[in-house]
């Protein structure tokens, strides 16, 4: 990012405080462990002695249904959320990418093809599609169970089925004019192999556009996350992660209340921030747009 | 005109074939086939049994057999039968969409009433105060989840105030329990539903008040009341139906997660339990009822685009 561009994004005074937000969020979730070990707790071990304690020195937000540290539980649920989210955004960018040079690059009966497939994608019920694809049983495909890693990756494999048809948009648009472009052409007409046009002439051009959709999106994947874990298709217990803490809660509406505040703010303040820093980076990276 | 309905219909026919088809191969990929959780509830079946019973039911065959048998008696009418209701599926359909449609309705009146509402008056003067406040009323409907939402109501109306249940569908049938059950549920749609509207209502009138017919409309002496409702809106009207018929398409299945929160028994939490219930016969019947209702809410979308826009039409 240049020095204007950097200034552009400042300008931006939401996006400013949601970047600082988002990197507060990031290293709290990075040092979760060194949190857990300084404060001498760990978040995945029941203690049924010390069931919805009340917040105090030693547990700053109280503790859940089984004596898990509330604050603890959060930080490591934030490790799920920005995982998922960031995961789910660059593997949707990927695809997309992938698929709109190929639409915009071969076009005719493959173009038409692939159009048609995201024109039936967003035609369809997101939301039952995904429950159907995240109640699959992993063991019967092939791939392990449980393990928190397998999760995230499947997780983020459903996601992105559904998440690279906005991108392939995009990069298809954005690719037909590039390529129409004089540079464009007059690369081709020096003989740049076809690999060689496209990486060092159409996509450094387009990078900006997928780049501020992608941030863009990472808002809307950890909502899905949240929701999917919140119906209990995503991350498995013991794994903490901000759907699940809620979808616990929501049992426990009647005795502890306030554990069914946190992880919905948690979401609430990532997703808001989410959003703003991706209006900066499009204000920053892409000045003309908001002309 | 007639093309396009044809060659939607055409589109929307091959999307609910491949759905289906899709549906079917990936229901058969979930935990435990209804051999599996026979043998799971008699310990005394023995392995020869099992085979047996899968070849009796014809699930020893390749999936596309099994699936081209399904569609074959699903074209006769004939869903089969719902193993966590004991009733033929349509019938089990039927009446989640009969709650569904209690609770959709006047949902979308509401939300979009007031969401059209505070689009208006916020594009009456951009980047005022009351714009500030449509903004962040339709960015926290955006960014924040249903379910959250969902348990702060309980919380508020049901265990803090205790004036309304928290959830379940209307132990008698009177007017008044339906009301009382359907409350919450539809206060929480109304809230996340809203912000669409808003958002649409309020970019396309900012627009519309831009264009010199309004300053013309203004020149003439039409009071301000007339030229935002007679000559804006309207023209404004377009994107309008177009969110609002997505947007009650989204909630047939979208409304998911709010009916689950609330145990309303409407098609989502329907599609939901019989996912989650191995319940094939139902969970594949309303994914396609899902799929059709987006399918028939985009081209009234489109249709109705055409019948507001005589330049669309040639």
């Amino acid at each position: 990012m240049s020095g204007r561009a950097f200034s552009r994004f400042l300008a931006h005074r939401a996006g400013a405080v949601s970047a600082l937000v988002l990197i507060a969020l990031v290293s709290a979730a990075a040092a979760a462990p060194i949190v857990a070990e300084m404060m001498g707790h760990d978040p995945f071990a029941p203690d049924l002695f010390k069931r919805f304690a009340p917040p105090s020195r030693e547990h700053p937000l109280g503790t859940d249904e089984l004596g898990r540290d509330l604050l603890l539980r959060l930080l490591y649920g934030a490790r799920v959320s920005l995982a998922v989210g960031l995961g789910g955004a660059v593997a949707s960018a990927l695809i997309g990418l992938a698929v709109g040079l190929a639409a915009a690059w071969w076009g005719g009966l493959i173009d038409a093809c692939l159009m048609r497939l995201a024109d039936g994608i967003i035609a369809l019920p997101a939301l039952p599609l995904l429950i159907v694809l995240a109640a699959v049983d992993p063991a019967r495909i092939g791939l392990p169970r449980g393990a928190l890693a397998a999760d995230l990756v499947r997780i983020i494999v459903i996601v992105a089925l559904f998440g690279w048809v906005k991108v392939a948009r995009i990069t298809r648009a954005a690719a037909l004019s590039i390529l129409r472009m004089d540079y464009a052409r007059a690369a081709v007409a020096l003989g740049v192999s076809p690999a060689r046009l496209l990486a060092r002439h159409v996509v450094p051009n387009l990078a900006v556009h997928v780049a501020v959709a992608s941030t863009l999106s990472i808002g809307a994947v950890i909502l899905l996350e949240s929701v999917l874990s919140f119906l209990g298709l995503g991350i498995q217990p013991p794994a903490a992660s901000w759907g699940a803490m809620l979808a616990n809660a929501q049992d426990l509406v009647f005795s502890a209340p306030m554990a069914a505040v946190w992880p919905g703010l948690a979401i609430f303040i990532t997703v808001v921030a989410t959003n703003f820093a991706g209006d900066a980076l499009a204000d920053a990276l892409d000045p003309k747009a908001h002309l | 005109m007639l093309r396009l309905i044809g060659e939607r219909m055409a589109q929307a026919a091959l999307t609910v074939v491949l759905l289906s088809f899709a549906a079917y191969a990936l229901i058969g990929l979930m935990p435990g086939d209804p051999i599996d959780l026979a043998i799971a509830s008699d310990p005394r079946l023995s392995a020869a049994d099992a085979e047996r019973l899968r070849a009796l039911h014809g699930l020893d065959r390749p999936l596309l057999e099994r699936y081209l048998a399904w569609a074959a008696s699903a074209l006769a009418g004939e869903f089969g039968f719902s193993r966590l209701f004991a009733a033929p599926a349509h019938e089990v359909l039927a009446n989640a969409l009969i709650n569904s449609l209690a609770l959709l309705v006047p949902t979308t009146i509401a939300s979009g009433a007031i969401g059209i509402g505070l689009g208006i008056l916020a594009a009456r003067r951009p980047r005022g105060a009351l714009d500030a406040m449509v903004n962040a009323v339709a960015f926290a409907g955006i960014a924040m989840p249903s379910f959250w939402l969902a348990i702060l109501l309980i919380i508020l109306f049901a265990v803090v105030l205790g004036w309304l249940p928290a959830g379940g569908p209307p132990p008698e049938p009177t007017l008044a329990a339906w009301l009382r059950h359907l409350a919450l549920p539809s206060l929480t749609l109304t809230v996340l539903g809203l912000s669409a509207y808003a958002r649409q209502t309020r970019a396309a009138m900012i627009e519309a008040l831009s264009e010199p017919w309004i300053r013309t409309a203004r020149a003439k002496g039409a009071s301000p009341a007339r030229v935002l409702l007679r000559h804006a809106l309207p023209n404004a009207a377009i994107p309008i139906v177009t969110v609002a018929a997505l947007d009650f398409a989204t909630l047939v299945s979208g409304a998911l997660v709010v009916e689950t929160v609330f145990a309303w028994p409407g098609m989502g939490k329907l599609l939901y339990d019989a996912i989650l219930g191995n319940d094939y016969n139902v969970a594949l019947l309303a994914l396609l009822l899902a799929a059709l209702v987006t399918l028939a809410a985009s081209l009234a979308a489109d249709l109705i685009q055409l019948a507001l826009d005589p330049r669309l039409r040639r």
